[in-house]
């Protein structure tokens, strides 16, 4: 199945991880899936007052970074090393530096504002004579948007490639084609892979200024949905080329597809143009058919234009009834790491062979034609498409699922 | 990984286009200095509509007009070229101006404002100019930026047997970000990128490696290696003064680990005497 029509050789899930407002690590997204248990709460996030909800990662504010790194310290790098300890993931990463080496092991991370609140909160501080900030700002390690990758970098002494990927929201499904080109081109033979995004007052503030955040918990494809709630959330994966020999690893990334809409730059193409796109490319790169996706995560962010559009493009490419849901309503949007929470769903989904539903919705939009679930579904899931979709029309669908297996 | 290259943009230190940068270069002349306020004027080439240009950071009409350069050298489609953008900075007027409003009572941050602090930017605004629904990237690796982004567009074009746009952009940081962050200078370079090659097409051959023993990559000028040091998409310079001088050349962009990117650039046959 791969690579039969050009596209790039799929990928081994080695290890993964993920954390959001559920709790570190992935049996608490699990724990939230399952009890159908929402981690939105009213914003209580620094001195923030706004009227809306949000997905706050516990615990934060308590990590300490390791000894030698602390011109990294800054709430999205606090993130990264809270997600980062979860899950055996240093010792899966440790043990891939072993099979081939620091330098062949390349890092590609997602993000929309990296560090940016280490700066919002230093412009507090200013001199109010000189407008100098109050001290050295390690900007590179902390609000530039490589901070994170480079912090992982060198906590986890990796020396192969290094980037961030930020195109807003579809920042972390990205990382998955930028591992699979980086391995193709014989740069790399793992990649630690995922994204990291945390609250600051920029996104807070600027999806307010939008009208686009809701005053209570989002419900996605609601025909009363009334916005987003913002979340923060890391998510990390260790990929690799698939050998046949992978026996802790049953998991394949099948295919990316990458589009933009050419349309607007905070407003979907309203048919979903770019979208249909996205999830036909991921399609055709996995070489199979949309009849065999059984569940799609959607971007399904509650704001009203991006459902319907979403919708839209999800009928045109799989016809009516697609089994679906959104888990912005338990998570929250976590922005640049909503990619990379797509497919822990999903992999969830598949080990655990259930299709989440969606939280906090009541009435799904009548307009809709998917079949969005809203409460869980008992059912075998081989393979799943995950949508995340951003500013400036930028489009990414990922196709995974369970190895075939005569792979 | 080999390639050609198919058409070249350039935008800062006072030069609107690669035509004057190449003659500066060749000539060996030192390059201009344009302060970030007086950007604006400068760039009058980026061709967005005038709702388009309204809203548009500097970031991204500074990207844009490189980019047109390139596109048209190249006389390829645009819409039909995916998108590498990378730049370290990203808007700098943006991100300052959104800090400090968030440091004030009111926290007043403007829509546009918002969709525009978003570092894809510059490559949603292109793909709405140009109408293209190609992949869109936009990346950041700090000092390593020119080189990643040059890594990824080489990746996408020879896997997937196409060219492609490649575009690094940077600009300087108003008070009080640039003393923390000091870049000199607004630099804008745009490349089109196809995979192989004839000896009549500028090539440059691209290898990942620890070994750079033998590169050398300084310019001889010191205006223009002060900005190669300074401003992260001005590490590409070396490449284009090779391009303006057609002269064969075996270069190195350094990463932050042990390895880096070996370039060997190749000036086509019948383009230089």
């Amino acid at each position: 199945m791969n690579a039969s029509n050009g596209a790039l050789p799929p990928l081994a899930l080695r290890a993964w991880t993920v954390t959001t407002a559920a709790g570190a690590g992935r049996q608490a997204l699990l724990d939230h899936l399952r009890d159908g248990r929402s981690a939105l709460a009213p914003c209580d996030f620094l001195d923030v007052e706004l009227d809306t909800w949000i997905g706050r990662v516990p615990g934060i504010e308590t990590v300490r970074l390791p000894a030698g790194l602390s011109d990294y310290d800054c709430r999205n790098n606090r993130l990264a090393e809270l997600a980062l300890q979860q899950d055996g993931f240093p010792e899966a990463v440790a043990a891939a530096i072993r099979r081939h080496g620091a330098g062949r092991i390349g890092v590609v991370i997602g993000t929309s504002t990296s560090g940016i609140l280490h700066t919002e909160l230093a412009f507090r501080e200013r001199d109010s004579d000189t407008g100098a900030l109050p001290t050295p700002l390690h900007y590179a390690t902390t609000h530039e948007l490589s901070s994170a990758p480079r912090y992982l970098r060198d906590r986890l002494g990796l020396g192969g490639p290094m980037y961030a990927i930020s195109t807003a929201c579809s920042s972390s499904g990205k990382v998955f084609a930028s591992a699979q080109r980086l391995i193709a081109a014989g740069l790399c033979d793992a990649v630690v892979v995922g994204g990291v995004d945390s609250l600051c007052l920029t996104t807070l503030y600027g999806f307010a200024s939008l009208e686009l955040t809701s005053p209570g918990p989002c419900r996605p494809g609601d025909v009363e949905r009334d916005g987003i709630s913002i979340g923060e959330g890391a998510g990390f994966a260790l990929v690799e080329a698939v050998h046949g020999d992978e026996h802790d690893a049953f998991i394949r990334v099948m295919g990316v597809g990458e589009s933009v809409d050419a349309h607007h730059m905070s407003s979907p193409h309203p048919e979903g143009a770019g979208a249909e796109l996205a999830m036909r490319r991921a399609l055709a790169a996995g070489d199979v058919t949309a009849d065999s996706v059984d569940y799609v995560n959607l971007h399904g962010t509650a704001s009203r234009v991006n459902d319907a559009a979403e919708d839209r493009a999800l009928t045109a490419v799989f016809g009516p009834g697609q089994a679906c849901s959104s888990t912005k309503g338990l998570t929250g949007h976590t922005l640049g790491a909503a990619g990379i929470t797509g497919l822990a769903v999903g992999v969830l989904a598949i080990e655990h062979d259930f299709l989440p539903g969606t939280l906090n919705t009541r009435q799904l939009d009548p307009a809709f034609r998917a079949d969005q679930l809203l409460e869980n579904r008992p059912a075998p899931v081989r393979r799943v498409l995950a949508n995340s979709f951003g500013f400036g029309g930028n489009n990414c669908s990922l196709l995974f699922g369970r190895a075939e297996d005569e792979s | 990984m080999k390639l050609s290259i198919r058409g070249v943009g350039f935008v800062g230190a006072g030069l609107s286009d690669w035509l004057e940068a190449r003659a500066a270069l060749s000539d060996g002349q030192p390059p201009g200095h344009v302060p970030l306020e007086e950007l604006g004027r400068a760039l009058k080439a980026d061709r967005l509509p005038r709702t388009e240009r309204r809203r548009a950071g500097k970031s991204t009409r500074l990207a844009m007009t490189a980019c047109w350069q390139a596109v048209e050298d190249a006389g390829v489609d645009p819409a039909t070229l995916p998108m590498i953008f990378a730049s370290s900075t990203g808007d700098t007027e943006v991100l300052t101006h959104s800090c400090a409003a968030l440091a004030e009572p009111e926290r007043a941050i403007s829509p546009i404002r918002f969709h525009n602090s978003v570092h894809n930017a510059p490559s949603g605004y292109w793909s709405i100019a140009v109408g293209s629904r190609e992949p869109a990237t936009a990346i950041a690796a700090h000092g390593e930026t020119a080189a990643v982004g040059l890594l990824e567009a080489a990746m996408q074009a020879v896997l997937e047997h196409r060219p492609v746009l490649y575009v690094v952009h940077d600009l300087p940081f108003p008070e009080p970000l640039c003393q923390v962050e000091p870049i000199p200078e607004a630099m804008a370079i745009a490349l089109v990128l196809a995979p192989g090659g004839a000896s009549s097409d500028d090539r440059l051959e691209l290898v990942h490696t620890s070994n750079c023993e033998y590169c050398d990559n300084t310019m001889d000028e010191a205006g223009w290696e002060h900005l190669r040091a300074s401003v992260p998409a001005a590490r590409l310079l070396p490449l284009l003064d090779a391009m303006a001088r057609g002269e064969s050349r075996s270069l190195f962009l350094g990463l932050d680990s042990a390895a880096g990117l070996a370039l060997t650039y190749k000036p086509g046959e019948s383009t230089h005497a």
